[in-house]
């Protein structure tokens, strides 16, 4: 996501909304790093990002006409993502023991590994491997800049659990790092 | 200056780092990592820890071009015009938002059905007892909220999946599919008079409806 909307952007944004799918497939260029990025993260599993990142510009597509522009599309389209896999997460009901193997998946391709340094691919591998709750808030709270209010708000959890589960990724990403 | 111990200045590190913590505080803080050489350890963890994330690519770019799976299935759009031409609701927007009302009354019918079939007998429900807070709710207000309260129950219903007839998951699923179609219709029909009170009324009765109709959907008893 690029983070504003310019004229581009907005143009982009009324003609998919009027169903041009060839601006929408511009909007879905333009937006496609940051939504697989966040996905990404948040689900620590590669096909799987794939998969909510697939089903994150299909729900944008059918909202589009109701989007107001009252933010920027870069941040609507990244709150829908974050709803996207939040959904998912919920519906599939995953277990965080299922999970911990996801850190040996999800970086395993060279379009994703080429221009990163390895202590950046170490930290990526480290949060892939959180307990998923934790690495829900850590993406959420401290790459994304959430707030605990909001976290709380958008994943049904208490705020002083918000706050738990950063502390707890934050020691252990501090443990894997330090190793 | 109060003298910190170690685990008073570990739960004040993050906060140091963040620049968040009050003079007083951050003042006390530093004198302890003055003389403890664990602290100041912890210190510089943290802020690695800090300095990676920040260095954390914002974009990564999937490893195979996802578009032609999209394209495929993303609907057709009837083009209309768009919520920037502010334009009064077309005579066939308004057609489909009286088919997408008509298709919220006809679930209700359904909900009454699973109420009976909740109790063991027929009853009647009455449809018109719609929150009259939901009223006054703009769709903007509403949609993230209820989404999420959908999504909610939509997943506790998969989980009953198996502990359901499939004649009722029948019914049920295809009136969640009725309701989703009146919703996408009335958003539709929103995108050209996002203030209008009656549209976003329908739209506060439509997500209520699914609302309820999935909550009675994850009660009913087992094998029905």
């Amino acid at each position: 996501m690029t983070g504003s909307s310019g004229p581009s952007t907005a143009l982009l944004v009324e003609r998919s909304a009027a169903g041009d799918l060839s601006a929408f497939e511009a909007l879905y260029h333009q937006h496609l790093g940051r939504v697989f990025a966040l996905c990404l993260r948040m689900c620590g599993n590669r096909s799987e990002a794939e998969e909510l990142t697939q089903e994150a510009f299909i729900r944008a597509w059918r909202k589009l006409p109701s989007f107001r522009g009252d933010s920027a599309f870069s941040t609507w389209m990244h709150r829908l993502t974050v709803n996207v896999v939040l959904g998912h997460k919920r519906s599939s009901g995953r277990r965080e023991d299922r999970e911990a193997v996801a850190g040996e998946r999800w970086y395993d391709d060279g379009a994703t590994t080429r221009h990163n340094p390895a202590s950046t691919l170490d930290l990526e591998r480290a949060i892939a491997t959180l307990p998923d709750g934790a690495r829900t808030v850590f993406v959420l709270h401290d790459i994304e800049g959430y707030t605990h209010a909001e976290i709380a708000a958008i994943s049904d959890i208490a705020e002083g659990t918000s706050k738990a589960q950063l502390s707890r990724a934050r020691m252990l990403l501090r443990k894997a790092l330090s190793s | 200056m109060t003298q910190l111990m170690c685990d008073d200045v570990a739960s004040k590190l993050d906060e140091l780092i963040a620049e968040a913590l009050d003079e007083p505080d951050a003042a006390a803080v530093r004198a302890h990592l003055a003389s403890c050489g664990h602290c100041r350890n912890e210190l510089a963890l943290r802020r690695r820890l800090t300095d990676a994330v920040d260095s954390l690519p914002r974009s990564i770019e999937p490893a195979r071009d996802l578009w032609p799976e999209i394209r495929d299935r993303l609907e057709p759009r009837v083009v209309v015009p768009g919520r920037f031409a502010r334009r009064r609701a077309t005579t066939w927007a308004r057609a489909r938002l009286a088919a997408a009302a008509a298709a919220v009354l006809a679930v209700a019918v359904t909900a009454a059905y699973l109420i009976g079939v909740e109790h063991g007998r027929p009853k009647l429900v009455s449809t018109s007892a719609v929150s009259a807070g939901l009223v006054r709710a703009s769709a903007s207000d509403i949609d993230d909220d209820l989404e999420r309260a959908t999504a909610k129950l939509r997943a506790r219903l998969d989980d009953r999946r198996d502990e359901l007839s499939p004649e009722t998951w029948s019914v049920v699923m295809d009136n969640v599919a009725v309701i989703d179609r009146a919703i996408e219709r009335i958003e539709l029909a929103l995108a050209d008079n996002p203030n209008d009170r009656r549209l976003n009324l329908q739209l506060a009765v439509a997500y209520r409806r699914q609302i309820e109709l999935l909550r009675r959907a994850t009660t009913l008893p087992a094998d029905v």
